[in-house]
């Protein structure tokens, strides 16, 4: 009895004790390391193209491509050959001379066109006259004053297609405009306007819709079957064969399984002698689809498939050989005995998913594309909106002191300082060389401490003010800010974001830049934004502003002709925005500065980075960091739609703004390259950056919630001043 | 014979200790061992690496935030603890010698443990917000509006929220120790003309003295959990009168301050072992009389 109860406690205590150790244990996450067989090289475009829109590949193994030549107003149509795999190409035919349209009577001429799979080709034009004035609401008309399509056949014949098209057999559709994709006198398939995708009962003369009215493209066709892979469910259609399409779900179920998508996917049938496969592409990498199941050829983190694309289509050769038209770039994947193998798994981690994220992972891959034997996971804290900050942080801080942390640390919301403080981060100031480069906000810039640098910011953003010259040069804070919006009594809309923006230049900016706070500047803080929202006759603002936003925002009144026009303070996070400025100033509507106060001026450092001190690949995540302020790093982060640190890499950045024009709901806008002058006279400006705005996102959450209950009237200034410094008091105290 | 009853008692002490294994080894790996790390790290760099002597403590007892949370937890044990004793003891009294009664109302007083805090707080607000149910009765009697959370009647809703959900519990405990009072003295008492009043005085409470040491720690390390309502009405840094000092502990936590935080709970772990052991002798020595 007594042996029997002793086993008994033993086995009790083994259970305890595995369960304990089994608790504990870590989770180490023995994620598949990913071999690919697939070696990516890039083919070169026509030297002259401007854009390629499209490619195939010949019957003969020959690439042909469409792409514009010429101006971005008045461009050509153009139709190359290359025999030798972008080696050299032939131009074979200017498309656009076949129709016969005044070019210069217009101020703006698109051309498109398309490889359709019949062998035709198909091709349209757009022309705009010049508008006085901007239309933003489309409402079912065409931008274009005058427009036409075409489809060009095999015998070089062309032929006016007929846009009457039927409407919908659905009555609750109303098929008011003309997109086309493919539209031959074997494929009747065409958008609306609001990307419903139709195709043309031709026996019953109607048109019918072809899917879910989202992310919709015909992506491949097999006879006279069209698929399209691309909504946001990655499913494959094909509306006749419900077998087919119900196979293909199973087939790609695990395509997309837990794995985001962006919808700009391309899709391909192959058919050897066995049986017939699908190669998929979305920015997870290349795919494909056989008897044998799903199987991934290429990776997107560790390849251009995965970059910053608006559309990716594939042509398949053969098994071994695949090609990839990424935005007009065109990619071949040819099959290696030799497998790539990562090598080294490094982690990274951000706090706050959105925009920054996404960018923080495009930027990552980059990184892989020229490192394909480093993978880097990067881990976003959380993606809930409604997520209190503190709860994220307080799990990152357990992972930190648990000896888990990630390798790269993105501080975005995060204070860099009780980290180095703590010494928990790794010096990085070699890998910056912090002596030899020039960064944004100078000594100010970063996490220093004796010669060592703990965290650094890789991109950053500012506050620009543009309105006529005199108001410019008023603007020294929030109260003069306040005093120019009520020189005019227009309402405008009160956008959540804005105390945001006012919050950070002058809260965080001038108010913190001593690292205290008193009653007198919350009071002015609080005045000065009461004034700025009664201007906007406001009626709600959001206190969840404590992430805002990397697109640009502005806002903006009109001050009267008598004032001058208008007054914007703009939040500037890439130079598009900034180049906008440029452009409205040249053409002498506004004045431009960047905000600042008694010579000094304010900007934002953004995506601090910084490196764990016991992470198993110190080495590894100290070459990502010298990635990421090299030269070749900071375009990169330019590419990506922030403004970089190194002031080395500004001529360079500024330059990835090119010319285009923007064809957008009902009219167009430009874009430019920078002339000199303004490159120079940024880098100028930027030097002038001295006072880093904080990024507390604590201390914001205070100061935002009496706000927000004084704007809202359920505290009057007082009571919203008193409540929120006692608050801040115990914050700073702790 | 006499060496056979050494031996067996020799066995049932061994397995006495086998029975205790399991708690003693879930104790120690989940309690003692984490609070001696704690105890090291209050002289340690956030990293744990560095020693730094008494440095924790002189920053925590010279932190202004520690003072105000320490004083507010100590104010809200000093105010509440006595009123629950009271008000749980009283309403004990009352329902024990009513059988019919108390076989409703213990389930009744027991439900406010049973509710999630979750619901707690939604509860409180649709009652304490600026437009609740508090205000909207007063506004009948002509009373403007109040932000009942962020003044100092905060204080007092989270007094009035402690009370409210531990009475239940003490309650019971009360019945408990009353039940272990053998009725022949009570019976005796009142047969020699004793009034209520003195029957309380001289039978019951001496007789209840075991159960009000248990009672009192119970309701001390309850009082503790009252963070969970305040935290989640009013987040990180609620009206500072109902800043605890869990919030603070809670905040540094966040902000890595873990040298502080152990320090602050050395601190706040000696102070609860010093009154335990002096609630205890004081027991000790109330029962020796």
């Amino acid at each position: 009895m007594k042996r029997r109860m002793l086993v008994l406690l033993l086995i009790m205590a083994m259970i305890f004790t595995a369960m304990t150790l089994g608790g504990c244990s870590e989770e180490t996450g023995t994620d598949e390391i990913f071999e690919s067989h697939y070696i990516e090289s890039k083919i070169a475009s026509p030297k002259e193209c401007n854009n390629i829109i499209d490619f195939k590949l010949t019957e003969v193994g020959s690439l042909m491509a469409i792409g514009t030549t010429g101006d971005d107003y008045h461009p050509d149509l153009c139709l190359w050959e290359s025999t030798d795999e972008g080696g050299s190409w032939e131009l074979l035919e200017v498309l656009s001379d076949r129709i016969n349209i005044k070019k210069e009577d217009f101020e703006l001429v698109e051309f498109s066109g398309q490889f359709n799979p019949d062998g035709t080709i198909f091709m349209y034009y757009g022309c705009m006259k010049k508008r006085e004035q901007v239309a933003w609401s489309f409402e079912g008309r065409s931008p274009y004053d005058e427009r036409g399509y075409y489809s060009i056949d095999k015998d070089g014949i062309i032929t006016e297609l007929d846009t009457n098209i039927p409407q919908s057999s659905d009555p609750s559709i109303e098929v008011y405009s003309f997109f086309c994709t493919h539209y031959t006198d074997n494929y009747k398939y065409f958008e609306d306007g609001v990307s419903q995708l139709f195709y043309i009962d031709e026996v019953n003369n109607k048109s019918v819709p072809f899917g879910k009215p989202t992310q919709l493209n015909i992506y491949a066709f097999e006879g006279d079957t069209a698929y399209y892979v691309g909504d946001k469910d990655c499913d494959i259609m094909n509306p006749n064969e419900k077998d087919d399409v119900d196979k293909l779900k199973q087939l790609t179920g695990a395509y997309n399984k837990n794995e985001e998508d962006d919808g700009y996917n391309g899709l391909d049938v192959y058919e050897n002698d066995n049986e017939r496969q699908y190669y998929l592409v979305n920015k997870n990498g290349l795919w494909r689809t056989s008897d044998e199941g799903l199987k991934k050829l290429v990776d997107g983190g560790h390849s251009h498939i995965g970059g910053d694309l608006s559309g990716r289509k594939v042509i398949v050769k053969d098994e071994n050989t695949i090609y990839l038209d990424l935005n007009g770039e065109l990619y071949k994947y040819t099959y290696s005995e030799e497998p790539l193998i990562v090598e080294t798994t490094l982690s990274a981690y951000i706090p706050f998913g959105g925009e920054k994220a996404e960018i923080v992972s495009k930027l990552i891959n980059e990184y892989q594309m020229t490192n394909p034997k480093i993978q880097i996971d990067l881990e976003v804290g959380t993606n809930d909106e409604n997520a209190l900050a503190a709860d994220v942080i307080k799990k990152f801080n357990t992972k930190m002191l648990a000896g888990e942390g990630p390798d790269i640390v993105f501080f975005d919301g995060m204070d860099p300082k009780k980290y180095a403080d703590e010494g928990l981060l790794a010096d990085i100031s070699e890998e910056l060389r912090i002596d030899e480069d020039e960064y944004i906000g100078g000594e100010s810039a970063g996490l220093r401490d004796n010669g060592s640098v703990y965290a650094f910011p890789s991109s950053c953003s500012f506050f620009a003010i543009s309105s006529n010259e005199k108001d410019v040069k008023q603007q020294e804070n929030l109260n003069s800010f306040a005093d120019s919006l009520e020189k005019n009594d227009i309402a405008g809309d009160w956008f959540p974001y804005t105390v945001g923006i006012l919050y950070r230049e002058y809260f965080d900016g001038i108010c913190m830049e001593d690292g205290n706070v008193t009653e007198e500047e919350l009071r002015d803080f609080y005045e000065s934004i009461g004034r700025v929202a009664d201007t906007f006759e406001h009626g709600y603002i959001s206190s969840g502003v404590s992430e805002m936003s990397p697109t640009s925002m502005n806002f903006f009144t009109d001050l009267g002709s008598e004032a001058g026009g208008r007054i914007s303070l703009d939040y500037i996070t890439n130079f598009t925005s900034l180049q906008q400025m440029y452009i409205d100033r040249e053409k002498g509507i506004y004045n431009i500065d960047f905000f600042g106060i008694d010579g000094r001026r304010l900007y934002v450092p953004g995506t601090v980075i910084g490196v764990n001190k016991e992470s198993k690949n110190l080495q590894e995540a100290k070459d990502f960091i010298s990635y990421v302020f090299s030269e070749e790093g900071q375009v990169t982060i330019s590419k990506l739609g922030m403004i970089p640190v190194s002031l080395d890499a500004f001529p360079t950045g500024m330059a990835t703004v090119e010319g285009d024009i923007i064809v957008s709901s009902g009219s167009y806008y430009e874009t430019r390259t920078f002339y000199s002058d303004e490159v120079s006279e940024t880098v100028e400006m930027m030097r002038s950056m001295s006072i880093p705005v904080g990024s507390d996102a604590e201390l914001m959450e205070l100061v935002m919630v009496g706000a927000e209950k004084y704007l809202d009237n359920r505290n009057d200034l007082d009571k919203a001043v008193s409540d929120t410094m006692e608050k801040i008091k115990i914050y700073l105290a702790e | 014979m006499k060496t056979s009853v050494i031996n067996g008692n020799k066995q049932i002490i061994k397995a006495h200790w086998l029975f205790l294994i399991p708690s003693i080894a879930g104790a120690g790996i989940f309690l003692m061992i984490p609070y001696l790390d704690v105890f090291r790290r209050a002289f340690t760099s956030t990293s744990g690496e560095q020693f730094v002597g008494l440095d924790n403590f002189r920053d925590v007892l010279g932190n202004a935030a520690f003072r105000l949370a320490f004083a507010n937890t100590f104010k809200f044990t000093v105010i509440c603890i006595p009123l629950l004793l009271a008000v749980s003891l009283a309403i004990a009294l009352f329902i024990y010698e009513r059988p019919s009664l108390s076989r409703w109302m213990k389930p009744g007083l027991l439900m406010p443990m049973a509710v999630p805090v979750a619901s707690v707080v939604l509860l409180w607000r649709l009652i304490f917000d600026r437009s609740g149910f508090l205000n909207g009765a007063l506004s009948v009697f002509g009373f403007g509006p109040a932000d009942w959370m962020n003044t100092e009647a905060a204080f007092w809703v989270l007094v009035i929220s402690y009370i409210w959900k531990n009475l239940g519990y003490n309650v019971i405990l009360w019945i408990a120790g009353l039940s272990t009072i053998p009725k022949d003295m009570t019976e005796a008492a009142r047969v020699d003309g004793a009034s209520e009043l003195k029957i309380i005085r001289y039978i019951t409470l001496p007789n209840l003295l075991p159960s009000i040491f248990v009672i009192s720690i119970l309701a001390l390390l309850n009082s503790f959990k009252v963070f969970r309502e305040a935290y989640l009405i009013s987040g990180n840094y609620p009206h500072d009168s109902i800043y605890m000092i869990q919030h603070l502990f809670n905040n540094w936590f966040r902000d890595l301050s873990l040298g502080k935080m152990a320090a602050g709970a050395v601190i706040v772990s000696l102070i609860l072992i010093v009154l335990i052991v002096l609630l205890e002798r004081l027991w000790n020595r109330e029962g020796m009389k």
